[in-house]
Order: C-alpha cells, then structure tokens, then sequence
C-alpha cells in the first residue's frame, strides 16, 4: 500500500515528464489531500464553514495548476502543496476581515515542515516517550522503528553489536510498555 | 453540490494541461537579469562613464576581490532568489548562504590591515564622496531588474512575500552594482564590503516594501 506522498510523487513525475493522465491523477489526490488539510488548518484558526473550505481548496487547486513549475523536485509533494494552502487559507482569512498575529501564523508551523503530518504532533510525542530511555535502548528503536533501518544498518551506526540491537529492540519496548502501560506497545515487533 | 464544483474544475484544470517549463523561474530571471546588467552597464558608459584606469585595474588585478565579490553576490542573491520564488522557503533560513561573499570580503578586509595597517579615511570613504554615489546609483539602477523580478514572482508562489521582495530587490541590485563597478574608481575591500552591501540592503528593503502589494497571487 503506498502512502500518499508516494502516490502524489509518482503522480508529479509523470505528469512534469507530459503525461495528461497522471496530472488528472495529481489534481484527484491533491483535491482529497487539501479538503482534510485546510479543513483541519481553518478549526485551528477557530472558524470557517465547509463551503469557506472548500472555495479554498479550489483556490489552491487553480494556483497549482498554473505555478506547476514552482514546485521543487527536492521536495515532498505534501510540502509543497501544503504551503500553497497555508498561503490560501492565510489570504482568504485577512480577506475576511480577520486580523492573524504571529501566534496564530505560528500554529501551522507544522503543517509546513513535517511530511508525516497526516496525524500531527504525534511524532513529538513518540520521541517524548523515547527520551525516557536510556540511549542503548533508544537509539535501536529510533533506528529501526522510526527511520526504517535494517539491524545491521543500525549496528553499524551506532558501533553495537547485531544482537545488542536487537535486545535493546526487545528491552526498549517492553520498558516503554512497563511505564506507559499500553497493551499496543508491549507487542515485541521484530 | 460544492463536491460536484470541485470536480467539475478539476475536468477542466485536466483538460487545460500542458507540458510543465520545470526550469521556467531560473531561464527567465537570468534572462532578466543578464538583460539588466546590459542596460545598467549602458547606462553608466553613457553617462558617468567607466573608469578611465579600468583596463589597468583589471590588468593588474587591483580590482579582482571587488569583481569576485561582486559576482559571489549575483550568484549567491539569485540562488536565493530561485528559492524564495517557490512555496515554503523562509527568508531567514535561506539568507544564511549570503555569508558566504560577506566572509570572504571579510576575510579581504583583514588580509588588507595586515599590510597596510590602518585604514586610512579615503580607503574607508573613497575619493571624492564615492559611498554616497555606490549607495545611491546602485539602488537607482536597481529599480528596472527588480520590478522584471517582482513580476517574475507575481506567476510564481512565493509564501513569505516579504520575503521573496527582499530577495528580489537585492539580486537585482547585485547585478546593478556589477555594472556600476565599472565606474567606480575604489577598490579596497573596506570600501566595497561596507558601502555595497549597504547599497544592496536599500534595494533589498524596498523589494521587502513592495513585494506584499505587487507580488501577491
């Protein structure tokens, strides 16, 4: 199953390479993309009907249509999309009459920056939950869980042993499951 | 009803695709700013005129850390401006790179105390007033290559357009003050990593000034 990014990324490629098909494709999981996201970004501003959003949504659609060639290929999709949306709800929200301080601009902060904002905040709280641990255990799960190396890649980074790896794995999660109590966490995943 | 809008304005977004110009920003603003240089180099041949001792000065490489950082800071000011152009670059994270010409003009600045001592007021100063002509040619020059750039933005999608104007306004004086060193008779690295980027933060300022009413999409 391929995650978004990966969808809009292909998606991107074929249709900078000319391919009508994928830009439709593109258009399709932007629209689906952006309705959730400039919904979630209009209720923390505190406001906004579904109509405001969706006549945002539109307005980005059309601004990525013809700003195709803004986009920077060193860069998610999401990224890229995602700060054009901010730009429009940010327009539409002076345009009303609203007056944003810095604090509220703040706020969207991680919409921009993080790819893995489809549930926001809660890698935060995974690496707050990680800094309990000492680094033997930590840094194995960090490695392995997070960023999706293999043992041996994690073994060679960190100067640990193959083995140590894996029981600083094993005992990292079942500590974590021990202090924070969820059943989820307790399952040893190898 | 709105979800049928929605799609409905995808069809024709669809219907309306064409080949995407990946490189259009970078062709076009060094279109414009190689376009600028011209003009501005022009401009001053045809009014104060180049230097009279330019070729000597070019010969004896008296001018070369003038020229060096002059084209650092073309370079560096419109990679910086490629950036800011495009959704998502902040201006803060991307001016950092501009260190880089005003290390190297720093590091000219102290090479030049080591053997000439102190600074003397006309090593600082210029002549006859030259810092007051750099810091206000450089900024007049600038106007023409910087209204192309903010145009050129205007059909991009800068986000921090405060931003993006700042950068426009700055790569275009670059390329000014690239055509005014031809004119300008001081060489010394005091006078030119003090007054330039004084000159260059003017248009830089006036770029940040105009870019939220002129370059908003």
């Amino acid at each position: 199953m391929a995650t978004l990014e990966e969808e809009l990324g292909l998606a991107m490629r074929q249709a900078r390479a000319g391919c009508p098909k994928a830009y439709r494709r593109l258009l399709e999981l932007l629209s689906r993309h952006l309705k959730t996201h400039v919904r979630r970004m209009l209720s923390r501003l505190g406001g906004g009907s579904i109509a405001d959003a969706d006549d945002i949504v539109q307005e980005a659609l059309i601004s990525i249509h013809s700003r195709l060639h803004t986009y920077d290929a060193s860069y998610p999709v999401t990224v890229w999309v995602n700060a054009i949306a901010r730009y429009k709800v940010i327009d539409a929200y002076r345009a009303s009459g609203h007056r944003l301080k810095q604090v509220q601009l703040d706020a969207f902060e991680d919409c921009l920056a993080d790819p893995v904002e489809q549930q926001p905040g809660v890698m935060q709280d995974v690496k707050r939950l990680l800094s309990s641990l000492p680094n033997n255990l930590r840094r194995p799960i960090e490695d392995v869980k997070l960023l999706g190396l293999t043992v041996a890649e994690s073994a060679a980074r960190s100067g640990m042993s193959e083995s140590a790896v894996k029981i600083g794995i094993h005992r990292g999660m079942k500590r974590l499951a021990a202090t924070f109590g969820a059943g989820r966490l307790a399952d040893p995943v190898m | 009803m709105t979800n049928l809008d929605t799609d409905q304005l995808i069809d024709s977004l669809a219907a309306q695709y064409r080949p995407v110009d990946t490189a259009w920003i970078e062709r076009v603003s060094g279109l414009l700013i190689l376009a600028g240089f011209l003009v501005s180099a022009s401009l001053i041949w045809l009014t104060i005129g180049f230097r009279t001792d330019l070729v000597i000065a070019l010969e004896t490489g008296r001018i070369l850390t003038k020229y060096v950082f002059m084209l650092a800071s073309v370079g560096l000011a419109g990679r910086i401006f490629v950036h800011m152009a495009r959704p998502g670059y902040r201006i803060q994270s991307q001016a950092r790179i501009y260190g880089v010409p005003l290390g190297f003009i720093l590091v000219a600045i102290l090479i030049q105390f080591q053997f000439a001592g102190e600074p003397t007021r006309a090593m600082v100063l210029g002549e006859t007033g030259n810092w007051l002509a750099c810091m206000a040619i450089v900024p007049v020059l600038s106007v023409v290559p910087m209204a192309g750039l903010l145009a050129i933005l205007r059909r991009s999608a800068p986000t921090d357009l405060t931003g993006a104007g700042f950068a426009a306004g700055m790569f275009a004086a670059t390329i000014a003050a690239l055509a005014y060193a031809a004119h300008c008779p001081c060489d010394t690295p005091v006078f030119v990593g003090l007054w330039y980027p004084i000159a260059f933060l003017i248009s830089a300022g006036i770029g940040a000034a105009l870019a939220p009413r002129l370059a908003r999409w």
